[in-house]
This record gives structure tokens, sequence and C-alpha cells, in this order.
């Protein structure tokens, strides 16, 4: 079983559905079991695989592999291709037939139906052959070609008198007779012109159209008109191999360009007579054949002769691990043009820096290796036939990590093209009227900072500020919320000139300087029994030290600290050292900060923010265990107290009936394909897998979000009016598994609540925080050590086998609204307030 | 307390580099005494005691004692010269009340505490770090690495270290002589630069110590068998062993494919990597004009081809005959190419070269 499987995959290397399907139109099955056919059947039909390989005539050059019974293409990557065992281009039934008749019969089998005798057939045949054969195929692909006959009635005789063209040009000769009956073909002039142009068709005498004598036979043709001392001067390096120039030129040499005598441009014939070049017939026979007696024009050779090594064998081993499908999808001009992918690429794409598949990168490997650049060779070939064997790397080490850590950079420089709000001045004056006239009657302010403004942006935190506004509004509390005019990834301190944007209950007031906002909030008389709340979600992009100024002036009663990311830490929010891998907030001097893109700054950041702190009475807010306690451990930061108040509690309802288990498994990735969100692991499993029939990918995002082909893309779009969007259409499809694989700990997951409420177990790492918490805690997931378990666990049975328990028993959950700071003042309201 | 004396050789175009091995050591080793080895003389705009400023003592080449030092130094290229001189000032550091001695190349950064190395030297007396300590497999690799050691040296001679006793100033003395003799890039000839000699050295001396910590000398030649990582305290760790120091040599195109070529999918090896050729790129250098190099050029100006150098250290009697070979002036050495052969004054002098 493993020797049938081994043989399949090999040769699948080389295996042209695209060709086989166009090729052979009689034998109606899907291009999935294209390859199936050829390693069962379709080479003892005498089929070929793609358009470099002619399997007849490797069984008939090399009897030896026709008596092993080996698959000859098999034989051919197996061992063939080491001993230098010649192969032809494929006989192609459509191009073959419309150099004879002047138009392409595609479907040989077909017509020589009524021509096959069946049981006559298989008795000629010279062994025993399975009953899967098609005798027909056999029949019209190679075994006129071994000179068997269809019926008892033929004759060889019969054919050398009637089509000897269609021998010539290896076309089956009873198909050329069928065409003659029908009165579309008329071989008297042909058969003339060949008498007169000198070929040699006596020889067809035998009651076998043997391909060795066949061969033979052309060679003598061509050894009537080729010129051996032309060919060994112009071609130097055979003259210095030895090798006997007819022969070269014969089997190899017109495919490199080379000139059989002075007078003939192999070139030129192959450019004026693109038929020719199609059927891949050796241009000079061609000519001495039928060419000449047509009147076909030739060019004398050029003088200074191309030494150029590409050949079939060369090309066959490009196309070994060339996928047409890339190489078509990467490049549409080549769709237009109609030429050869894999010609193409081995001629052309590869000085045009193209590359052959996704595994391999042209313009790295030949910038890596200089030998192969400045030796002029095509870099997938020597990667194929050398470079492998010897190490080298067919693309830039290191991947999609490799590529986030080029793109790495400081946070300034990260957010230097961040444009600042469009919103208008505010003067002070309008503040003052603004923040007065609402106040009156309320019970209080809340004045809240984040990065960004939360009505212009859509995001988890800025939906969660939006639920906030709304909670403190209910209870007759004015919102007003900050953020810096220009965002930025970094906070700052004496900075000439600081603006904020303001917004006050849901309404952009405009931007002003904060030192002019910090006097009128300073200056406003509120009530004394008129509560204030300063509220914290994000210290990124404001100058710490104005902020200190602008809470000194309002004076809270509370103050609130919220740690929806590891800012208090680093500037890195993320905690990923060179956005690549989880830190673990390390000491400030270590060698991870030295190397980190967010190190230089670090120090000085975490000076701000303690002096930030340092008499603020802070009560620090996670949204998760996971999130406090990392906090904890790393906090440095003086504060009233610190605790953990969720955005949203799960409660089990009832699930879904128990539904028969079927195939496929439905992964999928929810949300904006980003590296810190896992989005390049979930992408390499869906590469890996994308094509495996247990599994279907699925990748749930807003409108216009870049995706993946093998991925079905769900249009999920999640706004503070439709906050259970995800949640409903995770259920709506079914989604067994969401891939969760942030490289760092989220402090708290909406998305992880939405799929777990949905029936989805996450996969998620074990550095995930909250995520892998909830997995664990709810028994709904698989926490991995690292990526490697993850491909492990689609490559076994264990996902198939996880998804039939979820589908056995799938549980949904309601989300319950935790709410917000505004829930906070509740819990502490006879404390405080 | 151990007095630890540690220094560097280089020319003022590497003085980036060296700035930053003097600034990396310091955050570890405060107390060590760090030393410029020049081997040059300052550019007019430059202040060498406020370029040098990151050591805590400089020392001119020519100041080291050398027999008829601008004859000698005439026949060495850059590289040649930066080598040619670490045996004499090494014997000169251990002439003073120096424990023990250092030696690093300038294109190196430290990035942990030293101490194991200097507690080797408790027990032995001279440490060196192979260029590979783990043996590879495939033939490509063996190639660019094992094969080029032969050639050009098992120890890398970014480092070595010496402790203050007999066998360690034995090996300084004997060191010093051999490159006074031949310090060239002549590995036809079994020499490349000061490095080959150490071949020499476990059969010469005693107590010399291996140093095969996986954490010591990383770099692109011993990259195909260390990973680096990095711990939840921010270590770098290279095979499970704090990353003591990485040697960042060729910081070009060149360097930077074959750090990627041998990292492959370790991708924390860039990190280190990147990090380097950032931070020197951050360290300006006002005063020191691109490619400078005071024995570079004769004196009237003209840059001294290899061939020019090669030709003379070749010739005794030149070498008699023409003392200063930098100077220009009347009888001189240029004078005597200019006429003689004056294929040597031109850029690459690789044709006189080749002749001889």
């Amino acid at each position: 079983m493993t020797q049938v499987l081994g043989l399949r995959e090999f040769v699948g290397t080389a295996f042209d559905a695209d060709f086989y399907e166009a090729e052979y139109p009689d034998l109606g099955i899907p291009k999935s079991q294209m390859l199936d056919h050829f390693c069962e059947v379709g080479w003892i039909e005498g089929r070929n695989p793609n358009p470099y390989f002619d399997t007849t005539s490797y069984l008939i050059t090399h009897r030896d592999v026709a008596i092993s019974g080996m698959n000859p293409l098999f034989h051919y990557l197996q061992h063939g291709r080491y001993e230098r065992r010649k192969i032809v281009p494929s006989v192609r039934p459509a191009a073959r037939s419309n150099l004879l008749f002047g138009f392409p019969v595609v479907d040989w089998v077909t017509p020589l139906r009524g021509v096959v005798d069946a049981d006559y057939y298989k008795t000629a045949l010279p062994e025993l052959v399975s009953n899967k054969i098609d005798l027909v195929a056999h029949f019209a692909f190679r075994g006129w070609r071994e000179g068997l006959l269809p019926n008892e009635h033929s004759s060889i005789a019969e054919i050398q008198s009637a089509v000897p063209k269609a021998v010539a040009l290896l076309v089956n000769p009873f198909l050329a007779l069928l065409e003659v009956e029908k009165g579309t073909y008329q071989p008297e002039n042909e058969k003339d012109s060949l008498e007169t142009s000198g070929a040699n068709l006596n020889n067809f005498q035998s009651a076998k159209v043997a391909e060795t004598s066949f061969a033979n036979d052309e060679i003598s043709l061509l050894a009537e008109e080729f010129d051996p001392d032309f060919y060994l001067r112009t071609q130097s390096d055979v003259a210095l191999a030895k090798l006997d120039p007819l022969e070269h030129f014969f089997y190899t040499g017109w495919r490199e360009g080379r000139n059989p005598r002075a007078d003939f441009d192999t070139n030129f014939y192959l450019f004026s007579n693109p038929e020719v070049r199609e059927a891949g017939i050796n241009p000079f026979l061609h000519y001495i054949k039928i060419g000449r007696a047509e009147g076909r024009l030739t060019q004398g050779a050029k003088t200074v002769e191309s030494l150029g090594s590409q050949d079939a064998e060369q090309i066959l081993l490009v196309s070994s691990e060339f996928s047409v499908q890339y190489y078509m999808s990467q490049y549409t001009d080549i769709v237009e043009s109609g030429v050869s992918a894999v010609e193409h690429y081995f001629y052309t794409g590869w000085k045009e820096r193209r590359n052959p598949n996704k595994n391999f990168d042209s313009t790295y490997y030949l910038e890596a290796n200089e030998d192969v650049r400045s030796a002029g060779l095509n870099p997938f070939w020597h990667y194929l036939i050398a470079g492998r064997a010897e190490g080298r790397a067919p693309v830039r080490p290191g991947g999609y990590r490799r590529r986030i850590l080029d793109a790495a950079k400081d946070p300034i420089a990260r957010s230097q093209n961040y444009a600042p709000s469009s919103g208008k001045p505010l003067s002070m004056k309008l503040l003052r009227q603004h923040l007065s006239a609402i106040l009156s009657g309320k019970s209080g302010l809340v004045i809240a900072l984040s990065h960004d403004c939360y009505v212009q942006v859509i995001g988890g935190t800025q939906i969660f500020i939006a639920d906030e506004e709304r909670r403190f509004r209910a209870k007759k509390f004015a919102y007003l919320q900050m953020s810096p005019r220009k965002p930025q990834l970094a906070t700052l301190d004496d900075v000439s000139v600081f603006e904020v944007q303001l917004v006050l209950d849901g309404k952009i007031l405009g931007f002003c300087e904060l030192d002019n906002a910090t006097k009128v909030i300073g200056s406003l008389c509120l009530k004394a029994d008129c509560k204030r709340i300063f509220v914290i979600h994000s210290l990124l992009g404001f100058d710490l030290d104005r902020i200190n100024s602008l809470r000194d002036n309002f004076k809270p009663d509370r103050s609130f600290f919220w740690l929806h990311d590891y800012t208090s830490l680093c500037e890195g929010f993320n905690l990923l050292r060179n956005d690549l891998s989880f830190c673990n907030s390390p000491p400030v001097n270590s060698i991870a900060c030295r190397v980190c893109v967010y190190g230089s700054r670090r120090g000085a950041h975490l000076n701000r923010l303690q002096r930030f702190f340092e008499n603020g009475n802070m009560e620090v807010v996670a949204p998760s265990e996971f999130t406090l306690k990392l906090w904890q451990d790393k906090n440095y930061l003086k504060h009233a107290k610190a605790f953990v108040h969720p955005h949203w509690t799960l409660t089990l309802e009832a699930g879904p009936p128990k539904r028969k288990f079927t195939l496929p498994v439905k992964v999928a990735f929810v949300g904006y394909p980003s590296p810190s969100k896992g989005w390049e692991t979930f992408a390499a499993i869906v590469d890996e897998f994308g094509n495996d029939p247990r599994y279907k990918f699925y990748h749930f995002g807003a409108k216009g979000v870049s995706t993946l082909p093998e991925c079905e893309f769900v249009t999920t779009e999640v706004t503070p009016r439709d906050r259970m969007a995800t949640q409903r259409l995770l259920k709506e499809y079914e989604i067994d598994f969401i891939a969760m694989l942030s490289p760092w700990p989220e402090t708290f997951s909406y998305v992880a609540h939405e799929g777990v409420a949905a029936g989805c177990h996450i996969l998620c790492l074990k550095t995930s925080g909250n995520v892998a918490a909830l997995a664990e805690r709810l028994s709904c997931g698989k926490v991995f050590g690292d990526t490697k378990s993850i491909v492990s666990f689609f490559q076994t049975k264990a996902a198939v086998i996880s998804a039939k328990n979820i589908r056995k028993n799938r549980k949904y959950y309601v989300i319950e609204d935790c709410g917000t700071s505004a829930t906070l003042i509740e819990s502490f309201a006879e404390e405080v307030l | 307390m151990t007095k630890i004396q540690c220094f560097t050789s280089f020319s003022f175009s590497y003085l980036t580099r060296a700035i930053m091995l003097a600034r990396t050591l310091k955050a570890v080793h405060p107390d060590w005494q760090i030393w410029a080895m020049l081997v040059d003389e300052p550019p007019p705009n430059l202040d060498p005691d406020v370029a040098l400023a990151d050591f805590d003592s400089y020392i001119y080449a020519k100041d080291l004692g050398f027999p008829n030092f601008s004859s000698w130094i005439f026949k060495h290229d850059i590289v040649e010269a930066c080598t040619a001189v670490k045996g004499q000032m090494m014997s000169h550091l251990l002439n003073s009340d120096a424990d023990k001695v250092f030696y690093f190349d300038p294109d190196i950064a430290i990035f942990h505490p030293l101490d194991s190395l200097v507690s080797k030297l408790n027990a032995s007396s001279i440490l060196l770090t192979p260029h590979q300590v783990d043996a590879n497999s495939a033939e490509g690799v063996i190639r660019d690495n094992e094969i080029t050691s032969l050639k050009y040296g098992i120890f890398n001679l970014g480092f070595v270290a010496v402790k203050n006793d007999t066998s360690g100033r034995k090996f300084a003395n004997w060191w010093a002589k051999q490159l006074y003799i031949a310090c060239y890039d002549e590995v036809e000839n079994g020499i490349f630069t000061d490095q080959k000699w150490c071949d020499l050295v476990p059969a010469l001396f005693d107590k010399v110590k291996v140093e095969r910590d996986p954490g010591c000398n990383v770099a692109s030649w011993n990259l195909s068998t260390r990973r680096i990582s990095f711990n939840d305290k921010g270590v770098a760790l290279v095979n499970g062993s704090p990353l003591k120091f990485y040697h960042y040599t060729k910081i070009n195109a060149a360097g930077d494919l074959m750090t990627e070529k041998y990292a492959g999918d370790n991708v924390e090896i860039l990190e280190v990597w990147n990090w380097y050729k950032k931070a020197i790129k951050h360290i300006h250098m006002d005063g020191i004009p691109s490619g400078y190099w005071s024995y570079g050029k004769f004196n009237n100006g003209v840059k001294i081809s290899k061939g020019a150098r090669v030709f003379y250290r070749n010739r005794p009697d030149l070498m008699k005959a023409f003392s200063d070979p930098f100077h220009t002036e009347g009888n001189s050495y240029f004078n005597w190419i200019r006429q003689e052969m004056p294929e040597l004054l031109s850029e690459s002098g690789k044709r006189g070269f080749e002749a001889i």
C-alpha cells in the first residue's frame, strides 16, 4: 500500500492534470481522478502525463522498462533521468492530426471504436492486460506504434499504400483512413510529395511499426542531408565531448536551437511554423519530409551558435515541481499570451524573476547564490538538480516571522504618518458653554482618555467606550472623552503644543490645546454633590505630564486605569518583542529590550508612567484574571487597588439537537488578518490543509478585508447596534473551531467569547492569556504549546475526533455584558460616592 | 579584585563598531580597563580625546615600539596591519599590573557578563574560541565552515584571553614575534594574518583552554549549529547558554546573506543581527572621511596598492634602500616604482602582484 501511494505521489509531481484532461476527452472523468487514471491504466494505454514525456516512445525505446511492467514516468523520475535515458516530447493527438489533416482531431478513441475488434486485439497483445484497460485507447495511442493491428482484416500493406504521411507524423493511420473515408482528408498528394521529397518509407515493410526502427529510419533520413562537419565546427561542446553529431542533433540539438547545416536555421523554421513547434517535431526532419515539398521557407544558419543547454530533460525536471496553477494565477499576462506556463518560466520567466511555485523565490535564489547568478543558470532547475541536496534555501529563510521582523519599527516611526483628526478647532468659550449647559442637572462628570476617537473608529475598545458612555449617561453623568489629536503609539512628555480631540456625550466638539481645556475644567464651578470620575482606557499618544496636570485640576473622586493592553509595561502594548515573540515584559536593561524596537524608549516611558501613577490613587481594572496576574507580577507602579472586572460573562443555554457527523470539519479565523492576531499561523495551516477534504476553512471579517483563496469569506460587520453579529454568524455556519492563535496574551478576547457562545471550540497557544484560560475553564478548546503541535492536530485524526465530540454535545452560551467603569461606580457606590 | 585589561585593535574607519564594543562591555564590566589600539593616525578634523571617550585609554601602533615602524607597517594592508599589532599590544598590557588581558575584535558586541571566562583563566593561561565547536554534516555546510577553518585557522582570533603568568606571557611574546615576521593574507603559503598562527598554540604552550561555550563568539561560521532564543527574563540564550558575545563579521550584503542562510527559521538570530546594524548607524562620528586610513596612502596622497605593499615586503633590498616607503620625495620607493614598476601605482596593483 505504501509503495502504491509513493508511486502515485512521485508520479504526481510531474503529472499535469490540465494537460491530461485536454488531450484525452474520451475519458470523461473528473480532473481529480486523472492522476489515478494515469497511474492505473493510462500509461498502459500509451497516454502521456505532460507535454514533455511520450509514454509510448519511452516504452518502445527502453524495452527493459516495458518488460518490468513499471510505470514509465515513475521509472524515468526514479532512475531514467540519472541514467541519461532519452525521452521525447509527447505525441499530442490534436497537434499531430492538425499537422496532417489541417484540422485537429482531439479524440482518437471514439472514432476508432468501430475499427478495433476487442477480442482479436486482446489476443494480439503480447501480455495479459487488466480488464480496466480500454483496448481501443491502447491501440489508438500505443498499440499501432508497436506494430499491432486492430482487427484480423487489416494489413500493413493497406496502410503503407493509403496513408504513409500519417505514419511519418505518428498519427494513428487507421484514424487517417477514417478521415479518407469521410472525404475530409486526401492522402494522394501527400504521398506524392513524400515520395518526391525523398522520404524513405520503404522500410515500412515489416508487420510491426517498431519505434526503434522508426527512429533509425528518421536518423537515416536525416543523415542524407545533415552536415556533421558544420555541426562539429559550430558546436564545440559536442566536438569536445566526442558526441556523435547526428545523434546529438536528432535527440537534443534541435531543441537547443542548434543548426544541422549552414543553410538551415532551426529556430527560424520553428518560429515560422508554429504547428511544427507545437507538435514537438524535429524541424529539419519535417522540412525534409514535408516542408520542402510544400515550399516552406528556410533561412541560413546564424554563424554564432547558442550553446544553451535547455532541453526536454531539463524542462521535465523543472515541470516536476512546477505549479501551473500558481504560475497562471500569479502572472495573468501568461494566460493571455497562451504559451505553456512551464516553458515560459524555463526560457523567460525566471529571467523576469517570476516564481515557479509558491515555495521557490527566483529572486532570492539568484541573489543568495552568486555562482548560479553568474553562470546564468535557471535558478529553479539548479535548485532541483543540485541546490536542494547542497542545502541551499529555496526562499528567503525565516518565513512570515522574518517579514514581521523586517517591518518592525519603533513606535514613533510607526505612527509617523498617522493623520491628525479632521475635527474643527474648539474655542474655550464654547467648551465652557457646552460643559456648563450639559452639567446642569447632572449627577457627575466623567473624563475618559483613550488613544483614538471612539465615535469615529470601530473596534473592541471603541465599542466598549461607547457602552461606557451610554451607561454613565443613563446614570445622569456627562461623559467627556479625550484623545490625542494626532494618534501616536508612544507616550510623550514635554511636547511644546499638545492638542486633544474632545467628544461630549457622544458628540464631537472639536480639538483644542489640552492646557487650555485643563484650565476650563479646573475653573468649572461644579456643585458639591457632582461626582468626578477619571477613566484611562489608553495613554498612547498623550503627553503624560499634561495629563497629570489635567487630573490635578479635575480633582477626581475616583480614577480608573483599564488594562485593555500592556501599555503600562511597555509601548509595545502587546508585549511582542520586535512585533514577533511574546517577551513577558523583561527587565528594561535586558538583552531582549536591547534588541527590540521598543526597547530604547522603554526606560523613559516607564519613568513617565511612574510620575503619572505616583499621586494618582489609581484603581487598576483588569478585564481578566490572567491579565491582572501578569500585570501584578511585573508591576512597579503605585496604585490604590487592582481587581478584575470582565467585559462579558457566559451563561450556559440549551445547545442544538445532535446531528450526524459528516466531514468537513469547519475551522474559522475571525477578524482582521494581522500577525498579532495569529493570522500568519492560521494561513500556514490553510496552506497545508486547504485542499484536504477533511477540512473547510472560513474567514469571518469586515467587508473589504483581504483573505486567502482557500477560505470561504463571511462578511461580518460588528457595530454598536449589532454587537452579536459574529456570534450569530458562527452559529449559523456551525463552525467547529475558531483559530485564536495570537502569540501574545490578549487581555480580553471578545472573539473567544463570541465563538464559545456560538458553540465553537477554541484553538489557541498557551501564551494567549485569557483565551487559553477561557478554553481551559469551560473545557471548550485546545491549548497548544507551539505551532508545530497545531499542525500535528490537523495532520492526525485528532481534529476530526474532536469535531465529532463537539457536535455530539455542542453547547451554546448567552453573553452577558458586565458593564464598564459605570458598573464599578455601582458596586463601590456606598464605599465612595 | 582581579584587574582586567581589555583591548581592541582598529583603524578610525572602524570606530563606530569599536565604540559599540566598548559600550556593551562597559555595560556588563564597568570595572574593566578598555584600551583602543589604533593602527592609524587621526584625521585632521577629529579630536581623538572626544572620539575615543568610550575607552579608558588609547594608544597608537607607532608608539608600541615596533622596530622600523614605517617600513614594517607599509608591508601590510589594513586588515593585516590591524591584526599584526595584537601580539605586541598583548605583551605591552601583560607588562602592566593586569591579572588578565582580553582581546576582542572591534566588530564584537558583548551581551552578558564574562565571569565564566575570567574564571576559566584561573586554571588555564590561554583561552581560545574555535570557529566551530560542533561538527556539521551537510557537504555544502562543511565547505562553508569546516573547510574554511582548515584554510584560515581553527580558532577565531576575534577573541583571545590570557592570564598574566609564565605561559600567558610566553604565548604573547611568541605571537608578537611571529606577527612581526609575517602577518599576511597568504593562505596559499599557510599564513592567514594573526589567526592561522594560533593553530599551533595548543601544541606549543601549556594551559591552553579551548572554550566550547556556544554563547561565545557566535558568528555566521557557527550559526549552522547554534540557535538563539530569549528566556522570560530577557536573556538571550545560545543552545541554552547565555549569549556572551556575538562577532558581527561582514556587516554588508554578503554578511546578511550568510547570516540569514544559517539562521534559517531562527529569526531571533536576525533580531540580534539587525539590532547591531541599526545601532552602529546611530553612532554619529563626524570628521572621519569615508574609507580613511592614514597608512593607506603615500604622503603625496596617492593610494598604496596591495601590489606595491607585497612587492616591497618580498624585496629586502628595497626595504633596506627605502626605510620610510611612505615618503615620495627624491630617492623614494614611490619614485622607484614609478620608474621601474609603474603598474604598481595603479589602483588595484593587481598586475604587479600577479607578476611576482
